[in-house]
Parts: structure tokens; C-alpha cells; sequence
């Protein structure tokens, strides 16, 4: 499904360049969870960057269903983008100025006019995260906990393949961090691919596969079966 | 959802600072508005002034002094004093293209004259040859001055109303009638009956403090109104070729330095006006480049849920575009508002018959305001955005404050 080839990014800046992903590839196969750990700053969520065509990379080709992300144009990335992947962050979780409600339907208006917005399977979506009493709440009257919960059914409004969570429960309490996770394990058990950056091992442990990072390279992964899966 | 749904959106969940966008706008496009509106208005009565002046040409005695002191007393009532003899009358009005004209003598008030501090400008004019005076008369004074005796018709600025007493050159005057404001020195002057003058002339010997010396015959100036189709330039010279003791004046040169003396003012006007708008545009555009810097991780997420740069950019430039159409409009409306309901007391103040332009001017200023006002400020708001639209979208979300 993913297929990541000799990725580097680097930055150049008054200390001169520094070196995020020294040359990372990798393949993720269809229906994989992938968690990808590692100490701060070793990369993990520029590769997230990198593979969710957020991040241009500075070589590289990164594909997703045999498509090539960064040979596409802008619009057309972000259509690609719309269709194929959802994404969970921390930092930037909701809309603050749109309701629950619209915050999960807020996907389906960047695809083409021909698709409509479908309200029933947003109801549904907020309901199956348990905010079906929150529908038209707002994000300032939400926890933390329930607006990471909105940022994982707004990521599934337009059914992706893969969904792309960096640090999801980052600045949640244990309670709602498994809450959150048991969300994750499900949509993995109903086929979606999911690759997850996390500093927590334990978080680790809901996947099937773990990349560990370090200074900008997977230095270690488990659970591969196929002898192709490669990293540097 | 679209770019507007999400752009109102953002407005109305951040009321604070859409109103500290919006407050510099609505105050420099209300003042914006109420300066153009009173020059226009006053440039306006200006025009509507000469075109009741009545006169086509005026004629002094020769001399740059004279007519610096003639255009002074016209547009202030300033008092001047210059006389023509009354074969000057007969020659003037012997030119052809000289349809009528009538004759009027200029006195100044002694400072201590029993109505009004400081020297005032007195014309005597015949009200049976006017046909400059009697036209700004209110209500039925003409009516009134034909059973007076010593009757006199008031600026509309002058402190004396109908039925008042004043005393000059020890002569008592009764005010006939008031003037309706005209926006000149007319607004300054007090008139009377040449019979009156006369009068007062003869009695000031013993009546006066000082006597008042003109001549019997001397006139100050001459109105003429030309011949309907009379090419005025052409009149002009032929009467200053009949009479080389005098010198012609055009009722549009009157205008001419009436404009010149509202120019100046709007002049120093506009500049500030300009320097509020300027002050405005950067205020509301700091704010708004702040906020969307604020956004950066919500733009950022708009991009990973599959808008791209170009709806961004079209959905700030909307939010922008609300908000600065609204608070313009609502600017200029106030700022007619403000024209309107201190007519009275900015038509005083300027010394003008009025300040308010026609309904259809009116409109046209604030339609032109509202747009080029909009323009202007969306454009100033959208450019500190830019470069924030260029950071990679992941750079953004990292960035960006927590939500």
C-alpha cells in the first residue's frame, strides 16, 4: 500500500543544515497498524509529514496505492490527500470555530462537487465515537479526550484506506488514552491501514508492526513478514 | 461548507477580534466619508451661490486692491470701501449685451456701532433695480420693507433677527427680513435702501461720532446681468473698453476663489483623512496577519483534510472581505449619518449655505467608499498572509498553538 523510498529531509538554518530523515524506506502493507516510536526529535513525525504528502521531503518518492505523492501537482495532492487519508494529530485536532457536527463533515467539502455531504454517515461517525449528545457542540466546550475523538471521525468522514496519527494521545489522561486507542484497535480490525508516531511503548504494543527511530533513520522494526520490507 | 460558510464562521466564534479588525475601518471610512461629503456639499453651494448671485459681471473701480478687497467682502463680508462716479452707471449700461443692471454702495460699521461687536460691512442697494439681494429674502420681507422706513435685511449670520433694532451713523434701522444662508459674505453683510444711506449719510454730521463721507452719486459697485446667450468674456471687455476707470469681475471667478479657499481646507483635510486610513488599513492588517498566524495548526489541518492552498487563500480573503465590507459600509454610513444630523451646526461652522450634497452624490460617495474602502482593506489584509501560506502544511500544524 505505502512504499517509501530513500526519503531525506533536511533544513538548512543559522546553525546549518540539520539532517530530520537521512535516507528512510520503507512499505506498509494494506490493513497493517504500524506504530512508529522513538525518542524526541529522531524524525518520527516528519516521516509521518513526509508520507501523508504534508511534508515535502528533500529526495525521495513516496507511494501510496502506486501513486506517487510529491509528483503530484498541489490540487491534485490535496484531492489524493482528501480521498485516500485521514489524519490524527495532537496539536491541531478540530476546527475551533465549527461545531462537532460539521467538523466531521468538513472532509467531504474538499472532494468534487459531484460527491454530496453525507450528514447520516457523520451522524453515524460521531455516534460511534460516543458524541452523539456533542453534535453540535463546540470545540472550546469540549476535553481534550472528546476532541481527539471529533479529529478521528472527521479523519474517517470520506472512508480513507489509511489514517496517520502523530501522537494521538499525547496530552491525555490514561483513561481517555485507552479509550482512544481501543478506537484505533477497531478501525485496524475493520481493515484500516494505520501508521501511529508515538514516544509511548506501550501504545506500541495495539500494533502489528513497530518502526523505532533514530537521528532520522528506522533503526529497528518488528513484525515484518516480508523479506522486502527494508529500512537504513 | 465552502469558503464563505467557513469564513463567516471564524467571524462569528471570534467576535473580539473581527470588531478590533473592524473598529479602525468603521472610524477612518465614517470621517473618510463625512470630510468628502462636506467638501462636495460645500463645493456644491458654492455652484448653487453663483448661480443665485444673480449678476453675471460686476464692476468696481480699477485696481488689484479693489478687487482683492471686492472678492474678500463677497466670499467673507469683509468690509471694503471704493466708489464710482455715476457716469460710470450710464456707460455700463449703454453696452450692448447688458441686459440690466444694478448699482450698490459700500459702507463700513464704526466699531462701536449699537448692534454687534466689531466692524460690519453695510450695502445699500435700490430694491427697485435689485436683483441680487431680494432673491436670498426669507419668508415675506419684501413685503415688509415696502411699509418700512428704515429698513435693513440681515446676513443669515449676522446676530439680528426680524423686528430687531440696530443704530449706525446714528441712524436706527428696523430688521426687515433675514437672509437665507448662502454660504458667501452675504451670510455677513447688512443691507439697506439707498434712500436710507442717503439718509444716514446727511444725519451723520450731527448725529455720528464720525461723519460718513460719500459722495451723492458715488456708487461702490455695479451689477450687471448679461443678455441671455451674451458671451460673457466678450461683455466683459467691451465694458472695460467703455469705461477704462473700472475693471470687470466674473461671477465664476468668484467661484474660482471660493473653491480655492475650500481646497485649502480640504486639503489639510485629506491628508488626514489619509493618514487615518493609513493608520486603519496597517491596524486592521497586523491583526488579521496576527490571527491567521494563530490558525496557522487549523490551516494546516484544513490542508491535511484536503483543501488546497488556493481555497485557503480564497477563504482568508473572504473572511477579510466580510469584514471589511461590513465595517466600510457601516463607516461611511455612519459618517453620512453624521453629516446629516450636524447639518446645521458643520454648515455653521464652515460658513456654508450647506453641506450636504444631493441624495444621489450622497450615494455615490458611499457606494465608492464602501468598494474602493473594501478593496483596499482586504488587499492590506491578505498581503502579511502570504508568506504565512507558504509554510509547508505539517510545519504549520507543529507550529501552531494547541486546539
Amino acid at each position: 500500500m505505502i512504499s517509501a523510498i530513500n526519503i531525506t529531509k533536511t533544513y538548512t538554518g543559522q546553525d546549518g543544515t540539520i539532517t530530520a530523515l537521512g535516507g528512510v524506506s520503507f512499505k506498509v502493507r494494506r490493513g497493517d497498524f504500524v506504530a512508529v516510536i522513538g525518542r524526541s526529535g529522531t524524525g518520527k513525525s516528519t516521516l509521518l509529514g513526509v508520507t501523508g504528502g504534508l511534508l515535502k521531503p528533500s529526495s525521495g518518492e513516496v507511494f501510496l496505492d502506486g501513486q506517487s505523492v510529491w509528483n503530484l501537482d498541489e490540487q491534485s495532492r490535496a484531492r489524493f490527500r482528501g480521498q485516500k487519508i485521514g489524519f490524527v494529530f495532537q496539536n491541531a485536532s478540530v476546527i475551533s470555530s465549527l461545531t462537532v457536527l460539521e467538523n466531521v463533515v468538513l472532509p467531504q467539502s474538499f472532494l468534487p462537487k459531484s460527491t454530496t455531504a453525507n450528514m447520516s454517515r457523520a451522524m453515524n461517525l460521531i455516534e460511534s465515537v460516543g458524541l452523539g449528545h456533542r453534535t453540535h457542540a463546540y470545540p472550546d466546550q469540549l476535553s481534550g479526550g472528546e476532541k481527539r475523538r471529533v479529529a478521528i471521525a472527521s479523519a474517517l468522514m470520506n472512508d480513507p484506506p489509511l489514517l496517520l496519527a502523530d501522537e494521538p494521545t499525547g496530552d491525555l489522561d490514561s483513561e481517555t488514552e485507552s479509550e482512544i486507542m481501543s478506537l484505533f484497535a477497531n478501525l485496524w480490525q475493520s481493515g484500516t491501514t494505520i501508521i501511529m508516531v508515538t514516544h509511548n511503548q506501550q501504545l506500541a504494543n495495539y500494533a502489528n508492526r513497530i518502526f523505532k527511530m533514530d537521528d532520522g533513520l528506522i533503526i529497528e522494526s518488528s513484525g515484518q513478514t516480508e523479506a522486502e520490507d527494508s529500512f537504513s | 461548507m465552502n469558503g464563505w460558510y467557513l469564513a463567516l464562521s471564524q467571524i462569528k466564534r471570534n467576535p473580539l477580534r473581527s470588531a478590533l479588525m473592524a473598529i479602525g475601518i468603521v472610524i477612518a471610512a465614517a470621517f473618510m466619508t463625512a470630510v468628502a461629503l462636506l467638501i462636495v456639499g460645500v463645493n456644491e453651494g458654492i455652484t448653487n451661490t453663483v448661480k443665485r448671485l444673480g449678476a453675471d459681471i460686476m464692476v468696481v473701480p480699477r485696481g488689484e486692491k479693489i478687487a482683492r478687497q471686492f472678492n474678500e467682502a463677497l466670499l467673507t463680508g469683509k468690509p471694503a470701501t471704493f466708489y464710482l462716479a455715476t457716469a460710470t452707471i450710464e456707460k455700463v449700461s449703454r453696452v450692448p449685451g447688458v441686459e440690466n443692471i444694478s448699482s450698490q454702495i459700500f459702507v463700513e460699521t464704526l466699531t462701536n456701532a449699537r448692534c454687534c461687536a466689531g466692524k460690519f460691512f453695510i450695502v445699500a442697494f435700490d430694491p427697485d433695480t435689485d436683483f441680487t439681494v431680494k432673491p436670498w429674502l426669507k419668508d415675506e420681507a419684501g413685503l415688509s420693507i415696502s411699509q418700512m422706513e428704515d429698513w435693513m435685511i440681515v446676513g443669515d449670520r449676522i446676530l439680528l433677527r426680524k423686528g430687531s433694532e440696530a443704530q449706525f451713523y446714528g441712524t436706527t434701522f428696523t430688521v426687515a427680513g433675514v437672509l437665507e444662508p448662502t454660504g458667501t459674505g452675504m451670510d455677513w453683510t447688512i443691507y439697506i435702501s439707498e434712500k436710507s444711506l442717503r439718509k444716514m449719510v446727511t444725519g451723520s454730521g450731527t448725529k455720528a461720532e464720525m461723519p460718513l463721507r460719500i459722495r451723492q452719486g458715488d456708487y461702490s459697485s455695479i451689477l450687471v446681468k448679461a443678455q441671455a446667450g451674451a458671451d460673457l468674456i466678450d461683455l466683459a471687455e467691451k465694458i472695460e473698453q467703455a469705461a477704462p476707470e473700472i475693471q470687470v469681475i466674473l461671477s465664476s471667478t468668484v467661484a474660482k476663489l471660493a473653491r480655492g479657499q475650500l481646497f485649502a481646507t480640504a486639503y489639510v483635510l485629506g491628508c488626514i483623512v489619509a493618514g487615518l486610513w493609513i493608520m486603519a488599513l496597517v491596524m486592521s492588517g497586523v491583526i488579521f496577519s496576527m490571527a491567521v498566524r494563530e490558525r496557522r495548526s487549523q490551516i494546516g489541518l484544513l490542508i491535511a483534510k484536503g483543501a488546497n492552498k488556493n481555497f485557503i487563500f480564497g477563504m482568508l480573503t473572504k473572511e477579510s472581505i466580510l469584514i471589511a465590507a461590513t465595517s466600510c459600509l457601516s463607516g461611511c454610513l455612519m459618517g453620512l449619518l453624521i453629516v446629516f444630523s450636524f447639518r446645521e451646526l458643520l454648515s455653521n461652522a464652515l460658513g456654508a449655505s450647506d453641506v450636504l450634497p444631493t441624495a444621489a452624490t450622497a450615494g455615490l460617495f458611499v457606494a465608492a467608499f464602501s468598494v474602493l474602502g473594501t478593496a483596499t482593506a482586504v488587499i492590506t489584509a491578505i498581503m502579511p498572509v502570504i508568506p504565512i501560506l507558504r509554510t509547508e502544511p505539517y510545519e504549520a500544524i507543529k507550529q501552531g498553538a494547541a486546539t
